[in-house]
């Protein structure tokens, strides 16, 4: 206001002023319904494929180059965003805070029957949802993230404690300062090569103390300690790939297995194997005992297979063939990796509170207009009093009905 | 697919069709038993529907939401009940089943369209936040439909008195319906629609963090949610900041403009579009 006046433009400068956190909180989201447009129209060049973007910035050459220069082609990394959330999040403040004293104002000069449950609700709701906001963004700011992917050829480097470690990640202390023994891993496959299931068990050591033992399934997340989590890699492995041929036809899959860590005694691993439907085959059950499979060394796997009524194994290496009840079955290649993320977010917990507390209050906001219970000397009883704090202008009220006129 | 479940698919979308040209003709000749009528036969398609998905589940050992056609289906079957219960609630609210019923025909027409084998769902769907996030996902779509319906005919009936007046002939008519219970209505619904995509939102950010392991990635579908939420905030807002609260042909449009805005991102972007998403709901 001051800026404007000294500029000379009084008019303006009293515009200025009148302007409620209301009028702003409506401005800032029109901004960032206008900024989420934007990121979902413009070819974004942190999600769009590399060579496409490139084919779409000649293609448009001087409009991409000014949308380019407006930050519009990556809203998410842009200033625009920030300063968009940073407004709304200063009109949420002030307008909640001033309702928040309202309702407190209110309930000492009036008592409990002023304060109505749906204004209750509202004040936590963007009190809430400002304190999630916060949050995320204190998450996304510290939050550290470590991540190993083992792939073939990763060496194997000794941790302390006889810890296991790669040289490429969170086996070793890194920026989470936490160093993971792999106890156990299972895996398993669907016929069409998709994995089935991904678990494993993990011991957690950090600043050379056991901090937590747990099982963790893939899409899922172990939470350790204190915002510790160990996030199980989307990519599978190791993985047999075999070829299935019969009477009935030649089929392929890709079966996994467990064989990590490589020295340690975990030599039978069982995991089930059913064949793609082109004609029902009774599904082989696969043992694999494996000797010394480990990333990079992945030829010297073996691999048994046994039919799932039992009996004898059939042990085959990469390129070698068994007759399985008159199925040509052969072990193509084995291949190997997983990747695990370990990852410190100590505010994810308290961003999830606040996201559930926000939820509570938009529940009570919207809710059927409920008055609290009034205590009286009969004890206590819900009553339809209408609250003290009522809205400016009582309308006159409508039915609503649909007429039926008989002319 | 067994034939009875083809079966009370195929007398579901004759039902939405027929309750969608009852309700039409209804609206378009003033005539209110038409669309109680019609009405009626939107109920007996939600029945059809939800026995079709009933069998689909039984059958394929896990709810319908893999695929094109199970998706689409349950889609429509949310719009015509989420509808059929306002309706129950607001009994004035009948000539709102023309678009309800024009809704799901549309999606139960593209669900039988799509191809209809059964899936597996892919580990990453076997969570708990699946049932959460799908289901809440659906409720929101058909909430914002019966919302936009609202708003469609307020808009409407702003500009002229389409559903008839009393007429020469003595035959029952309909009058327009008032704007402001309309306005209302509309109102309340979008609020349920916000309050739902809010659910939506941080349930599928809780569950990407499990299975993508960030909670936002500016996905399309992500995306367009976002964007379908603010709006939804900045209407809801634009009204409380109104003093008279007066029921407004521009508010009702804005409702119309992101219900439609809500089937892009819903239906567009996480069915067909190049999303993460559609890579798990897409057949």
């Amino acid at each position: 206001m001051v800026l404007t006046e000294m500029m000379g433009r009084p008019r303006l400068a009293r515009r200025v002023a009148r302007v409620r956190e209301h009028q702003i909180a409506l401005l800032a989201l029109g901004a960032y319904v206008a900024l989420v447009f934007a990121a979902a129209l413009i070819p974004q060049r942190s999600s769009a494929p590399p060579v496409e973007y490139a084919h779409w910035r000649v293609a448009h050459a001087p409009v991409s180059g000014w949308l380019e220069m407006l930050g519009l082609t990556a809203v998410a990394s842009s200033a625009w965003l920030p300063l968009v959330t940073v407004l709304l999040g200063a009109s949420m403040a002030r307008c909640t805070a001033r309702r928040a004293l309202g309702l407190v104002v209110a309930w000492h000069r009036h008592g409990v029957r002023a304060v109505a449950p749906p204004r209750v609700g509202s004040v936590v709701f963007h009190a809430a949802l400002l304190a999630a906001l916060t949050l995320f963004t204190l998450s996304a700011l510290t939050r550290s993230t470590s991540h190993a992917e083992l792939a073939p050829g990763a060496a194997l480097v000794d941790a302390p404690d006889g810890y296991l470690s790669t040289d490429a990640g969170p086996w070793a202390p890194g920026p989470t300062g936490l160093v993971l023994r792999l106890d156990d891993l299972r895996l398993a496959a669907w016929p069409d090569g998709s994995l089935r299931e991904q678990r494993a068990t993990f011991s957690a050591l950090a600043a050379q103390r056991p901090v937590a033992r747990g099982e963790l399934a893939r899409s899922g997340v172990l939470d350790l300690d204190s915002g510790l989590s160990v996030l199980l890699g989307a990519r599978t492995g190791p993985a047999a790939l075999f070829a299935v041929g019969g009477s009935v036809g030649i089929r392929t899959g890709w079966v996994h297995f467990s064989d990590w860590p490589p020295d340690q005694a975990t030599p039978t691993e069982e995991t089930s194997f059913v064949l793609p439907a082109n004609g029902p085959v009774a599904p082989l059950r696969l043992h694999t005992t494996v000797t010394a499979v480990r990333p990079g060394d992945a030829d010297s796997g073996v691999v048994a297979l046994r039919l799932a009524s039992g009996g004898p194994a059939w042990r085959l290496r990469p390129g070698e063939e068994a007759t399985i009840e008159g199925v040509g079955v052969r072990l193509v290649a084995l291949d190997g990796w997983t990747s695990v993320t370990v990852m410190r977010d100590p505010f994810a917990a308290w961003a999830f509170g606040a996201s559930a507390a926000a939820l509570l209050g938009l529940a009570a906001a919207l809710g059927p207009p409920l008055r609290w219970p009034r205590r009286e000397a009969a004890g206590l009883r819900l009553t339809y009093e209408k609250a003290i704090v009522a809205a400016p202008q009582k309308r006159p009220p409508t039915t609503g009905q649909l007429q039926e006129v008989d002319a | 697919m067994t034939s009875a479940e083809i079966g009370a698919h195929w007398v579901a979308a004759l039902a939405y069709v027929v309750a969608a040209l009852c309700c039409g003709f209804a609206v378009a000749f003033g005539r209110v038993r038409v669309l109680d009528l019609g009405s009626i036969v939107l109920a007996v398609g939600c029945a059809s529907n939800a026995l079709a998905l009933a069998l689909r589940w039984s059958a394929s050992g896990h709810g319908p939401y893999l695929g094109r056609y199970e998706a689409f289906s349950s889609y429509a079957l949310a719009v015509g009940l989420v509808f059929l219960v306002v309706r129950l609630r607001q009994p004035w609210f009948r000539p709102g089943a023309v678009v309800a019923a024009t809704a799901a025909f549309l999606l139960l027409g593209v669900a039988l369209l799509a191809p209809s084998a059964p899936t597996f769902p892919s580990p990453a769907l076997r969570s708990p936040w699946l049932t959460i996030h799908v289901s809440v996902a659906k409720l929101a779509l058909a909430t914002a439909v019966s919302s936009g319906a609202a708003g469609l005919l307020l808009l409407v009936g702003a500009n002229a008195s389409v559903l008839g007046t009393a007429g020469p002939s003595g035959a029952v008519r309909v009058a327009w319906l008032d704007a402001d219970p309309l306005d209302r209505l509309a109102h309340r619904l979008l609020g349920y629609t916000f309050f739902l995509m809010t659910v939506v939102i941080l349930s599928g950010a809780l569950w990407a963090r499990a299975a993508w392991g960030s909670f936002w990635s500016w996905d399309p579908v992500e995306t367009w949610s976002l964007a379908f939420w603010a709006g939804c905030a900045l209407v809801l807002h634009t009204r409380r900041a109104r003093y008279d609260r007066a029921p407004d042909p521009a508010q009702a449009a804005a409702i119309v403009t992101l219900v439609v805005l809500g089937v892009v991102s819903f239906v567009g972007y996480g069915h067909f579009g190049v999303s993460q998403h559609a890579a798990y709901v897409a057949p």
